[in-house]
C-alpha cells in the first residue's frame, strides 16, 4: 500500500510493499502528529514555542526535546558551527534535524512491526528498507532545482538515507550561522546519501550552509557521498557517489 | 595544437594540487572549471571531522548490505540536453591555463594526460570536453603509497567531478530535493491549513 498526507507541513509518503494493510502507515501518520505538535514552530502551543517564549525550564524538556537538542549540539560541533538550531533572534528552531531523526524513528517503527520493504518519504528526505513491488531497488530521483517536474538525476539509496537541502528564501532555517545576513545563492540543491537519513539529513543541511565548500565535506566525511547543483546547472558529486547510481 | 595546449593546462593544474602545502590552496592557484574555482574548507584536525555513531532511542536501522563489487549499469540514463538557466559570466582567471577551454574553442571528447612525477608520487588526470567547454576533470592517478602523500591528498587534491545537469526519463519511486520555492510553498501551506482547521 502506498499513502500520501500533507504533514509537518510538507508531503509525506509512506508505501509498504506486499500488503494492503495499512496499519502499519498510520502507526508513522500517527507519530509524526505527534512530531509535528511538539515541534512545529508554526504552532503557538508546541512544546518549542513554549520554550522559545520562555515558559519552559531546561529540567522540564520532554525527552523527545533533550535528545534533539542534544543532536543539534553534536552536529554543530562536528560542522564547525555551520549546523546551528539557534537563530540569529535567539529562538531555536531544530527543524534541520527533526525530519531525519522522525523519519529514522518512523523506519524503526516499521522494522519493530515486521516490516522490510518500504520507504518513507518526508519533504523529499527518505529512508528506504529492502526493494520496491517490482522486486528491484528503490530508485529515488533528484529533483531539478529549476523544474520541479523535472528530475536530474536517479540514484539507488540500497538501504541509505538521502536528504536535498536546497535554497531557501532568506529567513528560512538556512543561512550560513558565521554570516547571516548574506545569502547563499551559488549551491541551490545538495542531496546528501548516508549510512541512515538522520545521519544525511544533518549533513545535508550543514554542508549546503557551507555553500561551494560543503560538497567538499562531505568528500571528506567517510560514509557519505553528496551530489550538489549550483546556480549555472553544474553539478559536482563526491568521489564515491556512483557507488549509488546503478541497481545491484 | 589545441589538443596539445589542453594537456599542457591539465598539466600545470594537476603541477599546481601536487606542490600545494598541506592544508588549504589559495584560491587563485586552482584552475577554474566552468568558471568555478574549488575550494575546500578548512577541516579540524588532519583526519576531519568525527562521524559519531548515533543511538536513537527506538531500535536501530539493520546496516544495509555493503556491498561494493563493480555491477554492470544497466539504468539508462538519458542524455537529453535541457533548457539551461542563465548562466554567471566566468570570473577572468587568474591564470592563462584553462582560460581557452572556456571559450569553446576545444574539440569534444575525453583526454589523458600523462603521469606526471609531482615530488610525492605521479598524478595523472583526464579532462572531458563537451560542447567545447571544459566539462570534467577525473583524477586516474594521484600519489597514494606515501604517508606525507596521502595526508596532502586527504586535503589538497580534489576528486570532485562536475557534469552539467541532464534530465532524466527514467521512472523512480520517490523524489528527493528542494525547489527554489520549497520555503515559501511550507509557509504558504501551513496558513492555509491553519484556515482549514478555523
Amino acid at each position: 500500500m502506498r499513502e500520501t498526507r500533507i504533514q509537518m507541513g510538507m508531503p509525506v509518503t509512506i508505501e509498504v510493499v506486499g500488503t494492503e494493510d495499512a496499519a502499519p502507515a498510520q502507526a508513522v501518520f500517527g507519530y509524526f502528529d505527534a512530531v509535528d505538535r511538539r515541534f512545529s514552530t508554526y504552532k503557538s502551543d508546541s512544546e518549542i514555542s513554549a520554550i522559545n517564549a520562555g515558559r519552559v525550564r531546561p529540567e522540564a524538556y520532554s525527552l523527545a526535546m533533550q535528545e534533539v537538542f542534544a543532536l543539534a549540539e553534536q552536529t554543530r560541533r562536528e560542522t564547525d558551527g555551520f549546523f546551528d538550531i539557534r537563530r540569529p533572534d535567539g529562538t531555536l528552531d531544530p527543524s534541520g534535524l527533526v525530519k531525519g531523526w522522525a523519519i529514522q524513528n518512523a523506519a524503526a517503527l516499521l522494522i519493530e512491526r515486521g516490516v522490510e520493504n518500504f520507504f518513507i518519504d518526508a519533504g523529499g528526505d527518505i529512508q528506504s528498507a529492502g526493494r520496491n513491488s517490482d522486486g528491484i531497488d528503490w530508485r529515488v530521483g533528484i529533483r531539478n532545482p529549476f523544474d520541479a517536474e523535472e528530475i536530474v538525476k536517479i540514484v539507488f539509496p540500497l538501504g541509505h538515507g538521502v536528504a536535498t537541502s536546497g535554497s531557501y528564501v532568506r529567513g528560512d532555517h538556512i543561512y550560513d550561522p558565521h554570516a547571516p545576513h548574506e545569502v547563499l545563492e551559488t549551491i541551490v540543491s545538495l542531496t546528501v546519501i548516508g549510512p541512515n537519513v538522520l545521519e544525511a539529513d544533518r549533513f545535508a543541511t550543514a554542508a549546503f550552509a557551507m555553500g561551494q565548500a560543503g560538497i567538499a565535506f562531505i568528500e571528506h566525511l567517510p560514509g557519505f557521498e553528496a551530489y550538489a547543483i549550483d546556480r549555472a546547472g553544474i553539478a559536482t558529486r563526491t568521489s564515491g557517489f556512483d557507488r549509488f547510481t546503478r541497481p545491484t | 595544437m589545441r589538443k596539445i595546449a589542453l594537456s599542457l593546462a591539465v598539466i600545470a593544474a594537476s603541477g599546481a594540487y601536487a606542490w600545494s602545502e598541506a592544508g588549504r590552496l589559495a584560491a587563485e592557484d586552482l584552475p577554474k572549471i566552468g568558471g568555478q574555482a574549488l575550494v575546500l574548507p578548512a577541516i579540524s584536525g588532519e583526519s576531519g571531522p568525527v562521524v559519531p555513531v548515533i543511538a536513537p532511542v527506538a531500535a536501530p536501522l539493520p546496516c544495509p548490505a555493503t556491498d561494493v563489487g563493480i555491477v554492470v549499469a544497466t539504468a539508462q540514463q538519458s542524455t537529453a540536453p535541457m533548457p539551461r538557466p542563465a548562466r554567471t559570466p566566468a570570473p577572468a582567471p587568474a591564470r592563462v591555463t584553462l582560460a581557452a577551454a572556456q571559450q569553446g574553442q576545444y574539440v569534444d571528447g575525453v583526454y589523458k594526460g600523462p603521469a606526471v612525477d609531482a615530488h610525492y608520487g605521479l598524478v595523472q588526470v583526464q579532462a572531458t570536453v563537451q560542447g567545447g567547454q571544459l566539462v570534467n576533470v577525473e583524477v586516474l592517478q594521484y600519489p597514494s603509497h606515501r604517508r606525507t602523500s596521502r595526508r596532502i591528498n586527504g586535503s589538497a587534491l580534489p576528486k570532485l567531478v562536475k557534469e552539467a545537469i541532464r534530465v532524466q526519463s527514467g521512472q523512480v519511486d520517490a523524489i528527493s530535493g528542494a525547489t527554489l520555492t520549497s520555503a515559501a510553498y511550507r509557509r504558504s501551506l501551513s496558513i492555509a491549513l491553519a484556515k482549514a482547521n478555523a
